[in-house]
């Protein structure tokens, strides 16, 4: 094996047994300070109270990874590790009270745009976007407003897909995995390593996570992965010049990103009557419940869609970037004429009933 | 237990504010904690880091010893060609220290060139001081042999500059010296850099950098200019022998993979031996992969910038003039260019001349 691949591997392992071994450990706290979820509104779909804190060991691991890489392969440092780190702490400081004091997303929505918007001015700064038709594009400061968007997105489309045990943990793997192979066969040892260190975590997790769940990782661990997904997959190395290059990585996270798009419309829908800032219980993996499957069919439809996205992403990541759009128009078309059948079954239901 | 079941224990209002904050504090705490000794372990580390980073070597150079800090400033401005005085003050007060003083001069005046644009007007009589004082160590260029191409570059330069016309009415060896200020190379004996090659007239390739109203690109050869003011990487390639252009064209690498085919496939048709001249408008490297690089390299050239912490021959808008011949070692032509924001723009104007040359002169 190739260094940077023993380096993928330890970095996975490590990262794998890190959270495996400290998410108990929250969970134990999590319980003696009673920071648990209680199924008091309709929009849980969990019996009992199950502990939060399970996502905390995410950023531990993080922390352990940047300087595992410092001590043991310093020239496969980052310079982007240590700013990520610094906005990650606040991350899950913000989630953390989240998930204790149920912070309003009046609140939240700003401080998550005010905080990715602040990666541009440290580490993430690059004002030259890849079109989707193919070309680049000067944005100048308009990419501090892509950044922060682009990051707050992808934050919030991991914490809207923790609905079900297990849900946003496999996705954010299956992204990472899809993610993985692309920046693999491009040589980004960065994106590489962040990967893996998400691959290990999510599958360490969903030891504890997957159906029936012992312990939630809370919006202080869906939003960090979302994060680190979000701000590793922001900026590509375009030939040495840093650029920003959202197509791939809109493709891979298809299904989160469907969920929140259709997610922020509903809500538009209801802003008339002030009540945009309010969750329903209308994301995908609710109606596939009211459909009629058990948690564990809808998560695992969920992955198998994710996963088809993902090898998609994979091959069309070496072709031209015309082709690619055309095949993102597609997928979305593909995933809105899914949503719309969906509907339709579940109105032919309640004509039945 | 109940201050987090706000629907179940809603008789409790009083006491859920203080123990909830109780926990947030607590956890938080905590995670400041572990936060705290990451930082103990990793903050000078990263700092270090930052300093060695390319871009930060003038702050890196503070933190070394001379005999360090001098080569550290030597490198970065070999690498970035940097549009402001600071480095070029320090490297002088370090050049002096060791006797260096002809040397230290040159850095000077550079120190000098770049103080005075600072300042808005720049002052043109001390401009012209400058470049009087700096036109001995030029050595014996005929730049007046080529001076309608020179007053070309020049007149771009002036634009760039904010000082109109003002540098028409110089001498050329007084606009040489301008371009010398600023980082432009040439070769005063009509040889193309280590190529082993003499130019068969007088060459000159000037590239304004990033793209605004004033700048552009100028190859000439002879009295005819060959780029227009277009977005791309122009090249012209010329008989050896005669000096005659023999092919002439522009890719804007800006806008497609395509256009990287398109010049990769220029380069490779080139006949051996035959003379390149490179200058980019704007941009000429946004999609430039590895390959064409290296086509690029088989005229000479070499990665001798740097982007982020890689070697490049160029990166995204930066101002780049050279010429080169095809076939000769890497990084035996002459190259010049500028990474730096100037003026508002990326990429600080350079220029890459041969002089002395057959034909004209």
């Amino acid at each position: 094996m190739n260094p940077p691949l023993v380096l993928y591997v330890a970095v996975g392992a490590g990262t794998f047994l890190i959270v495996l071994a400290l998410v108990p450990l929250w969970r134990r706290l999590a319980l003696l300070l009673d920071i648990q979820d209680r199924p008091a509104s309709g929009r849980k779909v969990h019996a009992r109270a199950i502990p939060y804190l399970g996502g905390l060991p995410f950023f531990i691991a993080f922390l352990c990874l940047i300087l595992g890489i410092e001590f043991f392969a310093p020239q496969y440092t980052q310079p982007e590790f240590y700013p990520m780190a610094v906005f990650g702490f606040i991350v899950v400081l913000l989630g953390v009270f989240d998930d204790i004091r149920d912070l309003s997303s009046k609140v939240k929505l700003p401080l998550e745009l005010l905080l990715c918007g602040g990666l541009y001015f440290w580490g993430f700064g690059s004002d030259i976007i890849m079109q989707p038709m193919g070309g680049a594009l000067y944005i100048g400061g308009f990419a501090i407003i892509i950044t922060a968007l682009w990051v707050a997105g992808i934050m919030n489309a991991v914490n809207f897909s923790d609905g079900l045990d297990g849900l946003a943990a496999g996705l954010v793997c299956i992204c990472a995995a899809s993610i993985f192979a692309i920046a693999f066969q491009g040589g980004r040892v960065g994106s590489c390593l962040l990967m893996v260190f998400l691959i290990g975590a999510t599958l360490a997790f969903l030891c504890y996570n997957f159906h029936p769940a012992s312990v939630f990782m809370g919006d202080a661990g869906a939003l960090f992965l979302g994060f680190i997904l979000g701000a590793s997959t922001l900026l590509e190395q375009q030939k040495g010049v840093a650029v920003i290059a959202l197509t791939i990585p809109m493709m891979v996270m298809a299904v989160p990103l469907a969920d929140t798009a259709l997610s922020f419309l509903r809500r538009m829908r209801r802003a008339s009557e002030g009540r945009f800032f309010e969750p329903d219980r209308s994301h995908l993996h609710h109606r596939l419940l009211d459909l009629g499957l058990t948690q564990r069919q809808a998560v695992l439809a969920l992955y198998y869609i994710s996963a088809c996205m993902g090898l998609l992403a994979f091959i069309l990541s070496g072709v031209s970037s015309i082709y690619r759009f055309l095949t993102l128009l597609l997928a979305a078309a593909i995933i809105l004429f899914g949503v719309l059948a969906l509907r339709y079954m579940e109105s032919l239901g309640r004509h039945k009933d | 237990m109940c201050d987090t079941a706000p629907i179940e224990c809603s008789d409790a209002p009083e006491t859920r504010p203080v123990r909830s904050w109780a926990k947030v504090l607590l956890v938080w705490g905590m995670l400041a904690a572990l936060f705290a000794v990451f930082n103990l372990l990793y903050w000078p580390v990263y700092r270090k880091q930052a300093m060695t980073h390319p871009d930060a070597f003038v702050d890196y150079a503070r933190t070394l010893p001379p005999q360090e800090a001098r080569r550290v400033l030597r490198e970065g401005i070999a690498q970035f060609n940097p549009p402001w005085d600071v480095p070029y003050v320090r490297l002088s007060g370090l050049e002096k220290q060791t006797g260096n003083t002809d040397n230290a001069f040159l850095l000077e005046a550079r120190a000098g060139f770049y103080g005075l644009l600072r300042q808005d007007p720049a002052p043109l009589e001390a401009l012209a001081a400058l470049a009087e004082s700096v036109r001995p160590s030029l050595g014996a260029v005929r730049a007046s042999a080529f001076a309608a191409g020179l007053s070309r570059a020049t007149a771009s330069l002036a634009s760039a500059l904010g000082f109109g016309t003002a540098l028409d009415s110089w001498a050329p060896e007084a606009q040489l010296a301008i371009f010398t200020l600023g980082g432009s190379v040439f070769s005063s004996n009509g040889s193309i850099g280590d190529t082993g090659v003499r130019a068969p007239g007088p060459l000159l390739v000037y590239s304004g950098g990033g793209m605004d109203n004033q700048r552009g690109a100028h190859i000439l050869v002879g009295a005819a200019d060959h780029a227009v003011r277009q977005r791309g990487m122009h090249i012209v390639l010329l008989a050896p022998d005669t000096g005659t252009v023999t092919e002439a064209d522009r890719f804007d690498l800006w806008e497609s993979t395509l256009e990287a085919g398109r010049m990769l496939q220029f380069l490779t048709r080139a006949p051996e031996g035959c003379i390149g001249l490179f200058a980019v408008c704007d941009d000429g490297a946004a999609f430039m992969p590895g390959v064409v690089e290296e086509g690029l390299m088989r005229f000479g050239l070499g990665r001798r910038t740097r982007v982020g912490r890689e070697p490049k021959l160029l990166g995204l808008r930066f101002s780049f003039a050279a010429i080169g011949v095809k076939g000769a070692p890497p990084d035996s032509a002459l190259q010049a260019w500028s990474p730096d924001r100037f003026k508002g723009h990326r990429g600080h104007p350079v220029l890459c001349a041969v002089f002395n040359a057959g034909g004209p002169s």
